[in-house]
Order: C-alpha cells, then sequence, then structure tokens
C-alpha cells in the first residue's frame, strides 16, 4: 500500500503554496507599482546604473504597441544571439565534453524553445551542448522568457486600471522582474537545492570507479542553480535529459516537492499580485480557485488512473502504484504531483516517463496543455487566464442580458476580437502539424501510425504551442520537420497571444470606467467563478475533444 | 451613463478619436458614444540600445555570473558536496555515486531495475525506450526480465520489471529487494535470513516515510553484500 503520508505531503505542499502565493503577490504589486521593497537599498544603485546603460528614462510611459515593439526586439536579439551561440559551440570555450555545433534545424528549434518559455529539448544536454552554451545561451534565455511572461502580464494588468492608454515601460518592468523577483527567488531555490546534496560546480564530468560495475562517467555541472530559475521561471528544460527524473538533480522526494513549490508559486501569486495592482484584491480569488478546482480535478484523475494498469497480469504487484517510467524513491503520489503541477504551470519539467502513462493520465495532462491557464506558466498563463474571462463575461452577459464589463470596463468588439485570437490560435497550431505530420507521412517512420505513435503525435505540437516543454518519445522528432515545424508553432504560440494581451491591455486603458449599476455582473462572487470553471472545461474540451478520442483515449481499446 | 437594458437602435454618428471605422456595426451597446476614450499614445521607434544592454545584462549578471558565483562559493565552502553525494574507493578515487544505479549483472548480487542507458549517464537515453502502458511489448518485456531473475512463479513488484523515468534509478521497493533474496541466497550461499536482515538494514525510511516512500538503494546494498559472498566474482575494474 502506498503510505498516508504521502498524500497528506501532497496536501501540505500545495497548502504552502497557497500561504506565500498571497504574500509573493502583494510583494509583486509592489514592485510593479514602484513603491519600496525590503531589496531596495541593495538593489536601488543595481537598477539605477542599469537604467542609465540602457538609456531608458523610468519616467516615459509607453502604449502597448510600442511596449509590444520592444518586447519583441529585446525577445529577438535574444533568439538570434543564442542561435549564433549553439552553431558555432564547438569553436567556443568550456567544451571540455567535445559537443559538436548544432546543425542550422536542431538550433533553430533549441533557441525558439527556450525563448519562448518553451524549453522542449530536442537536443541531448549529455552530448550536444557546451557549458558555454548552457550558460551564456540556454540559462540566458530561462531569465529572458519567464520575465517577458511577467512583463506581459503586468502590462495587461494596467489596462483595467489606467485611463490614458499607456501599459507602462516594457524596459523598466523587464529590469524589476528580474532584479526585484527573479534574482532574490533564484538565490533561495538554489540554496534549498544545494542543502539538500544537488551538485553546483563548473565541472563537467567525474569519473567514478566501482567494483560492482567498472567505471561511469558522470556529467555534473552547475545544477542547483539551473534547477531554480528552470522551475521558478517555469521554463523545465533539464540540464540532464532525463530531466528531474534524473537522480544527481532531484536526489530526494525534498527536491521534488521544493521542485512543486517552486513551479507553482509565481503563477498563483499572480492572480494575487494582480488584485492588489488593480486595487480590488477580492478578484483574485475568482481566478485562484477556478485555477486550483480544475488543477486539483486534474490531480486526482491523473493520479486515482496511475495506482493501477489493468493491461498487466496479476503477477505483477501494483501496491505502489504502476510505477512503469517512475522512479522508486519517490511515492506515486508525489510523483503525480510534481508531473502534474509541472504540466498545468506549463513548466514542462519531469520526474515520470509520460510515454509510459496510461491513457487517462496522458489526457489529464494534455486537457492542462490545452488550457494553458490553471495557473498556466509565468504571467502569460494568467493572461490567458485573463482571455477566458473576457470571453466568459462577454457570453454570460449575452445569456443573461448584462452589459459585458469586466472591473469597471467595457468589454466591447477589440477585447472580444484579440481574445478570441488568442484562444483559436492555439488548436490551429495544434491541430495542422498534427494533420500535415499524420497525411503527408512526415512524422513518423512508414508503418508506425497506430494510436500510441499519434497521441505521440499530438503530444509533441500540444506541448510546443502551449509552450510547456514535456516530452512523451515514442517518434523521432529530431528531424528536420519536426526542428522546423515546431519551431515555428512555439514562436507563433508564444508572441500571438502575448500580442493579444498587450492589445487588450493597451485597448482598455484607454477606456473610462464604467460606473457600477444594476446591470453589473459581480464576478467576485461564487457564482460567478463556478462559471468560469465550467466555462474554461467546456471551451476546451469543445476545442479538443475529437483529438483526444483518436489519441491516448484510443489506446484504452 | 447607466446601461439601458431595453434595445436602441443603433446610432451611426461616427466618434472622431476612435479609431475604428464606423461602417462595421458595433457590437458594444449602442450608448458607447457616451464614454470617453483617451487617443492612443505616441509610438517611438523600439530602442535598439535597450534591448541589446538588456539580453547582454542579463547574460552576463544571471546567466553567467549567478553560476559562477554559486559553483565557485560552494566548491570554495565544500569541495565535496559541489559533486552530490559519492563515496570514495580507499586510494581517493570516486566509487560511486549515492544517486546514481551502475549495471550489475553478476547473478550473486541484487539486481536493478531494466534499463535502455545500460546504467551510464552520458549516453543521456533517460526518458527514451518506454513501451506504452497497454503495448503487447511491455508484457513481453516483463516477462522476460522476471525470467531473467528467475521470478517465474512469484508475485513480482511491477517497478523491479520496469524501467525508471531515468533509466539511472539506484533504488527498488522493498518488496523488489525481497523477492530477490532466495535467488540470490542460492547462487551465493549465503543464508536467507543473513540475507533478510542486510535488506531489512538498508530499507531508507526517508523521514519516517514522511519524505518520500521506503526505498531500498541496491547500489549500497550490493557493495555492503560484495565484500560477504564467499565466492566474489571476477574483478570488474576493466569494464565499461
Amino acid at each position: 500500500m502506498i503510505p498516508w503520508q504521502a498524500y497528506l505531503d501532497v496536501a501540505l505542499t500545495l497548502s504552502v503554496v497557497l500561504a506565500l502565493a498571497p504574500v509573493l503577490g502583494r510583494y509583486m504589486a509592489r514592485v510593479y507599482t514602484d513603491r519600496p521593497t525590503l531589496l531596495d537599498g541593495l538593489l536601488g544603485p543595481v537598477d539605477r546604473f542599469l537604467f542609465r546603460l540602457l538609456g531608458v528614462s523610468r519616467r516615459e510611459e509607453m502604449g502597448w504597441k510600442e511596449y509590444a515593439a520592444n518586447l519583441l526586439l529585446l525577445n529577438a536579439i535574444a533568439l538570434v544571439a543564442v542561435f549564433l551561440l549553439l552553431v558555432t559551440q564547438a569553436g567556443l570555450p568550456l567544451n571540455a565534453l567535445g559537443a559538436p555545433n548544432m546543425s542550422w534545424d536542431l538550433a533553430s528549434h533549441t533557441a525558439s524553445s527556450f525563448v519562448t518559455n518553451t524549453n522542449y529539448q530536442h537536443y541531448v544536454p549529455e552530448q550536444q551542448l557546451s557549458l558555454f552554451s548552457a550558460l551564456f545561451g540556454l540559462q540566458t534565455l530561462m531569465y529572458v522568457s519567464p520575465a517577458t511572461g511577467l512583463c506581459v502580464f503586468v502590462a495587461f494588468s494596467r489596462g483595467f486600471q489606467r485611463r490614458d492608454g499607456t501599459v507602462g515601460n516594457f524596459y523598466v518592468d523587464f529590469v524589476r522582474t528580474l532584479t526585484r523577483i527573479f534574482l532574490p527567488l533564484v538565490i533561495l531555490g538554489t540554496l534549498g537545492f544545494l542543502l539538500a546534496g544537488v551538485p553546483e560546480t563548473l565541472a563537467q564530468s567525474v569519473t567514478a570507479y566501482s567494483p560492482l560495475a567498472g567505471a561511469q562517467v558522470i556529467p555534473l555541472g552547475p545544477v542547483a542553480s539551473w534547477n531554480a530559475i528552470m522551475l521558478l521561471g517555469t521554463n523545465g528544460g533539464g540540464y540532464f535529459n532525463a530531466n528531474l527524473a534524473q537522480p544527481l538533480a532531484n536526489p530526494t522526494a525534498a527536491t521534488l516537492l521544493l521542485g512543486v513549490v517552486l513551479m507553482l508559486l509565481i503563477p498563483l501569486a499572480t492572480p494575487f499580485a494582480f488584485g492588489y495592482l488593480i486595487r480590488r484584491p477580492g478578484e483574485a480569488y475568482p481566478l485562484v480557485v477556478s485555477a486550483i478546482a480544475i488543477f486539483l480535478l486534474a490531480l486526482g484523475i491523473f493520479l486515482y488512473f496511475s495506482l493501477n494498469n489493468p493491461f498487466l497480469p496479476p503477477t505483477i504487484s501494483q501496491a505502489q502504484g504502476f510505477l512503469s517510467g517512475a522512479e522508486a524513491r519517490f511515492s506515486l503520489p508525489e510523483s503525480a504531483l510534481f508531473e502534474v503541477s509541472s504540466i498545468y504551470s506549463n513548466t514542462g519539467a519531469s520526474v515520470m516517463a509520460i510515454g509510459a502513462l496510461t491513457p487517462w493520465a496522458q489526457t489529464s495532462l494534455l486537457f492542462g496543455m490545452f488550457l494553458q491557464a490553471s495557473p498556466g506558466g509565468d504571467g502569460t498563463g494568467f493572461g490567458m487566464l485573463l482571455i477566458y474571462v473576457i470571453l466568459a463575461v462577454f457570453v454570460g452577459g449575452l445569456m443573461v442580458g448584462r452589459t459585458p464589463e469586466y472591473l469597471g470596463k467595457k468589454v466591447g468588439r477589440d477585447q472580444v476580437k484579440w481574445s478570441a485570437a488568442a484562444l483559436l490560435s492555439h488548436p490551429f497550431l495544434i491541430l495542422i502539424p498534427v494533420a500535415l505530420a499524420v497525411v503527408l507521412g512526415l512524422g513518423f517512420a512508414p508503418g508506425t501510425l497506430n494510436p500510441a505513435t499519434f497521441t505521440s503525435i499530438l503530444y509533441e505540437f500540444t506541448s510546443e504551442s502551449a509552450n510547456n516543454g514535456s516530452g512523451i518519445g515514442g517518434i523521432a522528432d529530431t528531424t528536420v520537420f519536426y526542428n522546423v515545424a515546431g519551431a515555428l508553432v512555439m514562436l507563433v504560440g508564444r508572441y500571438l497571444p502575448i500580442l493579444a494581451m498587450l492589445a487588450i491591455g493597451g485597448s482598455l486603458s484607454r477606456e473610462g470606467p464604467q460606473p457600477v449599476g444594476p446591470g453589473t455582473l459581480r464576478t467576485e462572487s461564487l457564482t460567478f467563478t463556478i462559471y468560469l470553471i465550467l466555462f474554461l472545461i467546456v471551451i476546451a474540451g469543445l476545442l479538443f475533444l475529437p483529438v483526444l478520442v483518436l489519441g491516448p483515449l484510443s489506446q484504452l481499446g | 451613463m447607466t446601461e439601458s437594458e431595453v434595445p436602441v437602435p443603433p446610432t451611426v454618428a461616427p466618434i472622431p478619436t476612435r479609431p475604428v471605422p464606423a461602417r462595421v456595426p458595433p457590437v458594444a451597446p449602442p450608448d458607447e458614444g457616451a464614454r470617453r476614450i483617451a487617443p492612443e499614445p505616441p509610438f517611438r521607434r523600439p530602442q535598439l540600445r535597450a534591448g541589446l544592454v538588456a539580453v547582454f545584462a542579463t547574460m552576463l549578471l544571471l546567466g553567467v555570473g549567478l553560476n559562477v558565483v554559486a559553483s565557485l562559493g560552494v566548491t570554495g565552502v565544500s569541495p565535496g558536496s559541489a559533486q552530490g553525494p559519492f563515496l570514495k574507493n580507499p586510494n581517493g578515487t570516486l566509487e560511486v555515486s549515492r544517486l546514481l544505479g551502475v549495471n550489475v549483472t553478476s547473478p550473486e548480487l541484487f539486481w536493478l531495475r531494466p534499463t535502455g542507458t545500460d546504467y551510464q549517464p552520458f549516453t543521456g537515453a533517460g526518458g527514451n525506450g518506454f513501451y506504452g502502458p497497454t503495448d503487447p511489448a511491455l508484457l513481453n518485456e516483463t516477462a522476460s526480465y522476471a525470467a531473467e531473475l528467475g521470478l517465474t512463479n512469484v508475485t513480482v513488484p511491477v517497478d523491479l520489471l520496469t524501467p525508471s523515468a531515468s533509466g539511472l534509478d539506484p533504488d527498488v521497493t522493498p518488496q523488489a529487494a525481497l523477492v530477490q533474496i532466495p535467488r540470490v541466497a542460492n547462487e551465493s550461499g549465503l543464508s536467507q535470513s543473513f540475507l533478510l536482515s542486510l535488506v531489512n538494514r538498508e530499507i531508507v525510511l526517508p523521514l519516517y516515510s514522511w519524505l518520500g516512500t521506503p526505498y531500498v538503494n541496491v547500489v549500497l546494498l550490493d557493495l555492503a553484500l560484495l565484500p560477504l559472498l564467499p565466492h566474489p566474482p571476477a574483478p570488474l575494474s576493466g569494464r565499461s
């Protein structure tokens, strides 16, 4: 039997996250409204130095188009710089293990993957990435991409609060996100992993000589600090190919649970930060409760269907759960909590082999990536949730004859148009490449198409479009087709919704407030919360039910 | 300013400050004209210098700087722990990581889970080579590994017959170690009760099961067993 303490671990870990989230949310709101914070004495001079270096005036406000243009420019610079690093890494320093230059398509995929917060890895880190590329390249993008996401969140939020058409200054938001939010949290996370015995060194390997099996070359690196930003930034790309299943990176259940806290912390603090930013803290609750409700539902389904694989004969004992593709040092509830937290926060880190999971467990993970917002990745996950809310308010307003408005701003044509674009880009980006891969035979070896292969292809593009980054295996995805199609899907899947979020924020910012009247839809109410949860489930269900039936669920028959 | 719930015919007068042309019928209720719409803020060209500096500052301070400071700091404070937990040979070379499995094939030792990596972390093969949960190949794989282990007529825990996520897992559930005792006793000549006490000693209860589940680290178990074997296996040091 699974020890009952394992279930309690899960409950306690989630309680810790939920206790910390409002505290961090309040702090984030202070950071983004330029109010004094604890770290000002230390980091104030750093900020001022950086702004002088950047040539940016802190008081210069931007409209959404200018904010978006600067955001895209910065991301493009980062993308190109890292691409160039990856295709020339063989000749660069810190390459003790002789990683070759990446091919143009693999480098495109890798750089796009890390700049879009996806961190889908088509390369094998142990063999194809130098330490130089890891630090100057990928680690840099692991800071740039979640900071970009949080900038989008805060610009979007300002739309509800301002009435002059501005959404903030991108560079101020970017720098303050890194110095005030990520820097202190990453230092704390790194210390946590260090205390638990995770390696942190610039040595790239050691060799062990064991009397049991001879020599074993062991890859090493700055794993503890890599883990911290990989999880806090909802990045999810592992220092090792086996991601956080690799025992060196994730040695004990304590590091696993620390990882869960780090992944969920910022996505769940964001709704609270939103509440404080718009000076209506109560409005955070319907959003947090909706995200948590769907998360818990998914966790329940995942865990229940991972306890036992009915296709195995009774001579194989599954007393500790169906542990194929799971690590024995973690209990099944703990592994399940990590996996669901990772997929639902669009981190994409992994401690289980997703290809080995039962069909319903795979389905519950896919559903989180279809939704992208419960709670979703840093900044953009909450942005998606606000987009769902705008659509829910619009649809609900039409159904009950209330004015479609949210937080005192009228939801009009502009907002609904952009929301629909962000929502519908997701199925387009998943279903069209899946169809191309299947119908044109580009995505699988001849004669191998079956429900499991179809699930792999579906999972690949879903993970890329959702900027999730978890992989299921089962198909050879390092081909030019998968690299190029994947890079395009990730880039459009990232920047189209970001443009939509900024455009909505910008257009709302130009509107004057709408006075509360008898026709106003009360979004703080329990009724609205329940309505929002059902809306989320129905919308994602309607968009994707057919492919779920063709993919994972057909493995049942 | 309050909303009227009674439909009013839409007004056609275009609002000059709003960029949306009036030829498209408005979706919003018709009293939109009553609201104040601020003009769109001016658009300045994106700041190339700021973008470049921001990316390279992030690279140097966080991407590189933070990792280098942390690594050098840890190496300075506690050089051993920079590599993670290792056991050392008497001559000072590293013997084995406490965290990584090794490929044990001697029948008189306890075995680890099957793997696609051969327990060599550099293959980076973790996460590959899994059979789906309903794939008939999964049944074949588990049956053939059970046969290799000599466990054909007993109930075997699923973790002993299937790969771990990393392909490097040194651990198995306590049941998966206990079930191997008859074979190890048979092959090594040690008594079952002695092996039982050895396995029981190696069961890890992380904080009394409060953090993680009970497990046995097979590598440490085998290292404890190796010097006790009446006929130790041939030296393996040359093998890779």
